[in-house]
Formats: C-alpha cells, sequence, structure tokens
C-alpha cells in the first residue's frame, strides 16, 4: 500500500489531495485532480524522499507516487 | 411619481419637473420697427431642483457596523495570509537537503544545482524579483556572473514560489533559461555564500 500526496501550489500554500493506492475510488479523484490540473497548465514534480532528492518532471499520473507537487508553468519576471 | 435614489438621496424625480419647465412657456412679448423679436419667460427650472430631496445619509451606527464588518475581514485576511505562508514554508522545507535547509537559515539563500550543470543560488530574504542568482566558478572561488527572474503566476506565497524555482532549475534547467529574464551582471561579485556544496 502506498500513500501518496499531491500538492497543488496555490494561494493558500498548497492545496493536497491523498490517495491510498489501494483504494480506486481515491486513486480516480487524484488521478482526476492531477489530469484537470496539467490540462490547466500545471507542471506536476514527483518528489521522492523527505531530504530534498532532486525531482522529475511527472508527465502521467503514477498512482504509486509518494509526492506530486503541481505548480503552473513559470513566467519571466 | 416614483422616487429615484442616487448616492443615499431619495428624491421624488424633481428632474423631470426641472426639464419639464426648461424650453417651456416661451412668449412673444414685443416688437421692433424693424424686426419681431421674443422674450424668453421661462419660470426658473431650478426652482423645482433639489425640492424634494431627502437624506438617507448613513448613521453613526452604520458606519460602525461597516467598520466592524471591514476589520473582520482584514483580520480574516491576515489570518489566511499566515496561514498559507506557514504552509508554504512547511512544504519548501520538506523538498530541501538538511544542507540547504542549513544554509537558508544561515545566509537567507539556498544552493540548486541545474540539471545542466549550472549552479544557482535561490536567495529567501530579497523578494522574489531577480533572486536566482547564477554562480561561476572562478579561480579565486564564486562569482555572480547573472541574475535570473521567473516565477508562478497567480501570487502565490514566496516560498511557494521559491520552490517553484529550485524544482524548474533541478529538472529542466534549459527551459527556466528559456523562460526567466536574465540581468547579467557587470561587475562579478563574489557570492554571499562561500560555501556551496
Amino acid at each position: 500500500m502506498t500513500v501518496g500526496t499531491l500538492h497543488t501550489m496555490d494561494r493558500s500554500g498548497d492545496t493536497k489531495v491523498i490517495w491510498d493506492s489501494d483504494q480506486p475510488v481515491e486513486v480516480e479523484a487524484a488521478q482526476a485532480t492531477f489530469d484537470k490540473l496539467t490540462a490547466a497548465g500545471y507542471q506536476a514534480f514527483n518528489v521522492v524522499g523527505e531530504d530534498g532528492d532532486r525531482g522529475t518532471v511527472m508527465r502521467v499520473f503514477d498512482p504509486s507516487a509518494e509526492r506530486i507537487i503541481m505548480v503552473k508553468q513559470l513566467v519571466g519576471g | 411619481m416614483p422616487a429615484t435614489e442616487v448616492w443615499g438621496y431619495t428624491a421624488t424625480a424633481p428632474h423631470i419637473s426641472t426639464w419639464t419647465a426648461w424650453n417651456t412657456d416661451w412668449v412673444s412679448t414685443g416688437t421692433l420697427t424693424t424686426a419681431t423679436y421674443i422674450v424668453v419667460n421661462t419660470p426658473n427650472p431650478w426652482a423645482f431642483w433639489n425640492t424634494t430631496w431627502t437624506t438617507t445619509l448613513p448613521t453613526r451606527d452604520d458606519f460602525a457596523l461597516v467598520d466592524s464588518r471591514t476589520n473582520d475581514e482584514i483580520v480574516n485576511q491576515q489570518r489566511a495570509r499566515i496561514e498559507a505562508k506557514a504552509r508554504a514554508e512547511e512544504l519548501l522545507r520538506s523538498c530541501l537537503t538538511s544542507h540547504q535547509r542549513e544554509q537558508m537559515d544561515e545566509s537567507g539563500c539556498f544552493p540548486v544545482a541545474g540539471s545542466d550543470g549550472g549552479l544557482f543560488l535561490i536567495y529567501t530574504d530579497r523578494g522574489t524579483s531577480g533572486n536566482v542568482t547564477e554562480l561561476f566558478d572562478e579561480d579565486d572561488g564564486l562569482v555572480e556572473i547573472a541574475r535570473w527572474c521567473a516565477h508562478p503566476p497567480d501570487g502565490l506565497p514566496q516560498a511557494d514560489i521559491f520552490l517553484a524555482q529550485k524544482l524548474a532549475l533541478e529538472t529542466d534547467e534549459m527551459n527556466f533559461r528559456l523562460v526567466a529574464n536574465c540581468h547579467w551582471s557587470r561587475e562579478r561579485r563574489s557570492a554571499r555564500m562561500p560555501e556551496v556544496a
């Protein structure tokens, strides 16, 4: 069993969606959020571990991921 | 007549009486030997103006009620902002290595190794514009060669922006360079942090 967390950066800091990989309903809800946000221009980063290991860009939702951070595409400042 | 309310005042449409009086009662009152002339004998239309206005200005209690609501809104907004800041900082810290966390606490910036070999410092104490500094390793130590400016839109808490910059540099440094605005340093300055792991 894997418990995954999807963090979406927003004005409240971040909004979390948590799922249990053994629960199809929760996985489906997390995937729907992932798909909706990526369609809206968010970029997904798969972050492994709790000590700042280098993340990877995630293009397709992976239910076994531990942490996914959704960020809107950067723009030049 | 229907009442009209404008800016807190109520009137029974006196303006209609005013404009009705306007341009009426034109009377020819005299002649000259060479021409006929007309004298405008209009009753004062302004006599109707403002005659039936009744005030509905807010009372002191009304102001007090608005003030209390405004204060509540301000307090709620401040509380939400503080909570958002704390949540974003927690997320940022959870994505940093222990070395990066120490450097951020001590120096107000943390080092990031880009995916294409670039070396960067993300400053956390100078706002979010141009807060990403690129370093170059010269013979006499690390020097700052450029400042990069890129961040997500939508007014996120600052810690979220720092994390977004870190993730972007670590996963796709070239894309970060393409998106960001660059300010090349004219004089190469020594980086604030002497030790970059």
